[in-house]
């Protein structure tokens, strides 16, 4: 079985009224990686998604999924293994009732009723909305129905799960919670994670590596901390370090609190302060102890 | 005004709160309902004098009251339309209908004669719709709309129909909240009085743009369905069954429909 998730070389796509979403797009997504798609709006990231999901071909260039090369034949196979929630819930939501929209995925797969039923309730389980099951979409909190939207992707069981903006419209609880979600996720199931954003302070929570997208181009890739070291390429693509990033790099500046590296979650950050502090403290003891050997 | 007519449009589309109390009718299945309902349409329409449709309308008062809907409620959202359409169209049969004239309206030597035949024409035909609009008012307030759905899918109706239906119901929620948006932001900024070809021009603009709005989504939800492997047909979960109370409801709306024909064509009494 192949170790590679999605590959692509050379990939354009051109629209239909002749607008070039991507050009030359190169990349590499092993199993069981967690990678993020990063860029501003409108750099083409929900094309990307849409590609790797089989729902767009490439104008041009090579595009495989866990070695299954990506063409109209192919594309039922490729949709199976790859599931995309949307960025727009309300896009991916429309069936009168929750239960409906969940069991939609399953069913088409051609799974029996039971073991659709199955998938139903378990994804539903998954995101937190058991009991909602007879809910229509209408009724549901943005932050619900973003739930809802992962759920119905999830019911389809794929090796490798697209989220397409996770975090728009969400208030920081939601986030929270759906951080928390796709930890579970990773947790219980070796899925494949890719996450386009522009959210750079929910990054972390959700990738270790990135491929910055820029007007259709990649401009960079790397682990994360790599990619956010270097702020001339988060200029070039209209995006900002995460704050606990910024923060540092300005401490840094004013040579008020050096660090051995750049944290970029809050948790990160405590340990590099703890450290700073504790090696501080041993720095002036042993000062005081110098002060007192020469007086 | 655009806004108070999305407001009151709001209002009238949201009324799943009956499907779900615990009244006579949204205990029954579905299927049922259905069938029961469209037989009262059916019986509505083959009889021609008031009284079978007077008979009809009290049944389904009854079942109104049985099913805990509100009768202020129902009276309103049947009688919406009624004057809107039915109205429109019985008004000429009181003036075209020969027979023993009551009064005269017009004026110099356009005089038109109302007769009594005319008024009980007009009458029955308004009575009738009302009967019809009332047993659909009645079928969707006490069902879910999604069981409704699944009865038609039991019944074979077009894959595609139901299909679309379901997408409709779902996206008119959105679509009305988005006009209602939209006319919130026009008014707004809106300052000065418009004149009228000011005022349709802008409700020309919001149309368009929502139609534009609407076509788009449209091709996302579409792109969203391919995306979990929607070939271009929907299958439901479940099994759907009917107990004895079904049957009980089955039986006593035949008797409903057996009386309303036997007074109609046995001439059994009324006029």
């Amino acid at each position: 079985m192949s170790e590679v998730a999605i590959e692509m070389e050379e990939v354009r796509y051109v629209y239909p009224d002749g607008f070039v979403a991507l050009d030359d797009v190169s990349l590499k997504i092993l199993r069981e990686e967690r990678v993020a798609i990063l860029g501003p709006n409108g750099a083409g990231k929900s094309t990307l998604l849409m590609l790797m999901n089989g729902l767009y071909k490439p104008s041009r260039g090579r595009a495989s999924v866990l070695g299954t090369p990506m063409n109209t034949k192919n594309s039922s196979r490729v949709r199976m293994n790859v599931g995309l929630a949307f960025q727009d819930p309300d896009d991916q939501l429309f069936c009168p009732t929750l239960w409906e929209d969940v069991s939609f995925g399953p069913l088409n797969m051609g799974l029996s009723d039971g073991e659709a039923l199955e998938r139903t309730r378990d994804a539903l389980k998954a995101v937190g909305l058991e009991g909602y099951e007879e809910k229509p979409p209408h009724h549901l909190s943005v932050g619900e129905k973003k739930k809802a939207a992962i759920a119905t992707v999830l019911a389809m069981q794929p090796e490798i799960l697209i989220l397409d903006e996770p975090t728009a419209n969400l208030d920081s609880r939601s986030k929270l919670e759906l951080i928390d979600i796709i930890s579970n996720l990773r947790r219980n199931r070796d899925m494949t994670l890719i996450t386009a954003t522009h959210d750079v302070n929910f990054l972390p929570a959700v990738a270790d590596r990135v491929y910055v997208l820029s007007r259709g181009r990649i401009i960079s890739e790397g682990p994360l901390k790599k990619v956010f070291s270097n702020p001339k390429i988060m200029n070039q693509a209209n995006l900002e370090l995460p704050i606990v990033t910024q923060l540092f790099r300005l401490l840094a500046e004013q040579n008020s609190v050096a660090t051995e590296s750049t944290p970029l979650t809050v948790k990160e950050a405590l340990y590099e302060i703890d450290r700073f502090v504790k090696r501080d403290k041993s720095q002036s003891g042993r000062n005081s102890r110098l002060k007192t050997e020469i007086f | 005004m655009l806004r108070a007519f999305l407001k009151t449009f709001q209002e009238i589309v949201y009324v799943e709160r009956f499907s779900a109390s615990n009244g006579v009718l949204q205990r029954i299945d579905p299927r049922v309902k259905l069938c029961s309902i469209t037989a009262f349409i059916l019986s509505a329409v083959a009889v021609r004098t008031v009284t079978p449709l007077s008979i009809l309308f009290a049944a389904i008062l009854v079942l109104c009251v049985a099913s805990k809907i509100p009768m202020k409620f129902f009276f309103l959202r049947t009688t919406l339309f009624i004057p809107i359409f039915a109205a429109v169209i019985a008004l000429p049969l009181l003036f075209i209908t020969p027979g023993e004239p009551l009064a005269k309206v017009g004026y110099g030597g356009l005089v038109a004669e109302i007769t009594m035949q005319g008024i009980y024409r007009a009458a029955q035909f308004t009575l009738r719709v009302w009967v019809c609009v009332a047993s659909l008012v009645l079928l969707v307030l006490t069902t879910r709309f999604s069981k409704l759905l699944r009865a038609m899918e039991e019944f074979k109706f077009p894959g595609v129909l139901v299909t679309m239906m379901a997408v409709t119901y779902r996206f008119i929620f959105l679509f009305v909240n988005e006009a209602y948006r939209m006319a919130l932001a026009k008014e707004s900024r809106t300052v000065m009085r418009k004149r009228w070809r000011g005022v349709s021009r802008s409700l020309a603009n919001m149309i368009a743009t929502l139609f534009i709005r609407a076509y788009e989504r449209g091709e996302r939800v579409y792109l969203a369905m391919i995306a979990r492997g929607y070939k271009g047909t929907v299958r439901s979960l479940g099994e759907v069954r009917s107990t004895s109370r079904d049957w009980v409801f089955a039986s006593a709306s035949a008797i409903i429909c057996l009386t309303v024909l036997s007074t109609e064509y046995l001439h059994l009494g009324g006029w």
